[in-house]
């Protein structure tokens, strides 16, 4: 019984269809195990990949009731799923690889858009004298300013 | 087996090491002060920066004296959170709240942008060589889509 009061460290054979996973022990006081259930924080999820590394524990100490949970080393996807809302709280956020960000634009933000023209042949032909016309590089004096008016509804940033 | 290396014990964080390990004084008298321990984390691939003072839980993995690791301490407690994959993170819920609570939609691909032209426009350039002057009058508001946000990071 003592026995399953511990918390073992078991590796990964393989992740089941339905999350569950194939274990190997790495103590002798523990036995390899079969379609072990994951706990994880609220709302993860994973798919950890074969070799990596698990804690086992058992309900009420029980051999019968295994669990999987604390994984270790790095992971290939992580999902964390809410059935109403996420929220992150923190004053400076950082999303995707690192050296590639870029501030995210949201509802309402300004867009400036400094206009260089260049209209087609004949585009101008009215104001302009007979015979061919050619138009490169009209320049407006003043960048347009406008700003993001549709976008999502389900995520918001600060 | 020493059944005291079974249980969690409660753990003040000392500190907290540039490899991520912690350093730590167990509340417990049958346990010593203990150093370099790894942290481990109920969310996959996270790992965090925690407050000076905080309080965890100790376990000992397969109850070896050996082998402890830090778990469970309050929200509260996180300086800093870093959530890592080699492939993909998926954040799955239908509000999704980045920052704060207050924040505003986030703008997408194909999102609309509407551009406010003023009635008359001065333009300079030229016409057949010959430099030019002039006004261009836009009776209505220009309207385009957002064209070439970043590809790996997406929002609904």
């Amino acid at each position: 019984m003592i026995d399953y009061l511990a918390w073992y460290t078991m590796r990964v054979a393989s992740t089941n269809a339905d999350g569950t996973l194939e274990l190997i022990s790495l103590h002798p006081g523990a036995p390899s195990l079969s379609a072990v259930p994951v706990r994880l924080d609220p709302g993860a999820s994973t798919k950890p990949d074969a070799g990596a590394d698990v804690l086992v524990g058992f309900d009420n100490g029980s051999p019968a009731a295994p669990f999987a949970t604390l994984p270790g080393g790095p992971m290939r996807e992580v999902t964390i799923t809410a059935e109403k809302k996420i929220s992150v709280r923190v004053p400076d956020l950082e999303l995707g690889p690192d050296g590639t960000r870029q501030p995210v634009a949201r509802d309402g933000d300004v867009v400036t858009v400094p206009l260089v023209l260049t209209l087609p042949e004949g585009a101008l032909a009215g104001m302009a004298p007979a015979g061919e016309v050619v138009s490169t590089g009209l320049v407006l004096s003043d960048p347009i300013v406008g700003t993001i008016e549709a976008t999502a509804t389900k995520t918001k940033a600060a | 087996m020493n059944t005291d290396y079974l249980a969690q014990y409660s753990a003040e964080l000392v500190a907290q090491n540039a490899d991520g390990t912690l350093e730590l004084v167990v509340e417990s008298a049958k346990i010593p002060g203990l150093s370099k321990v790894p942290l481990r984390l109920g969310l996959p691939g996270c790992t965090v920066k925690l407050k000076r003072g905080c309080r965890l839980l100790v376990g000992w993995e397969n109850g070896d004296p050996r082998r402890p690791y830090g778990a469970l301490f309050s929200a509260s407690d996180v300086e800093e959170l870093r959530i890592e994959a080699s492939v993909k993170i998926s954040v799955v819920a239908p509000e999704v709240n980045l920052g704060d609570e207050d924040g505003l939609p986030v703008a997408r691909q194909g999102d609309i942008v509407e551009l406010a032209v003023p009635g008359t426009i001065a333009v300079t350039g030229t016409i057949n060589g010959v430099s030019f002057v002039g006004n261009l009058v836009v009776g209505e508001p220009l309207f385009g889509v957002i064209s070439a946000p970043d590809i790996r990071t997406k929002a609904s």
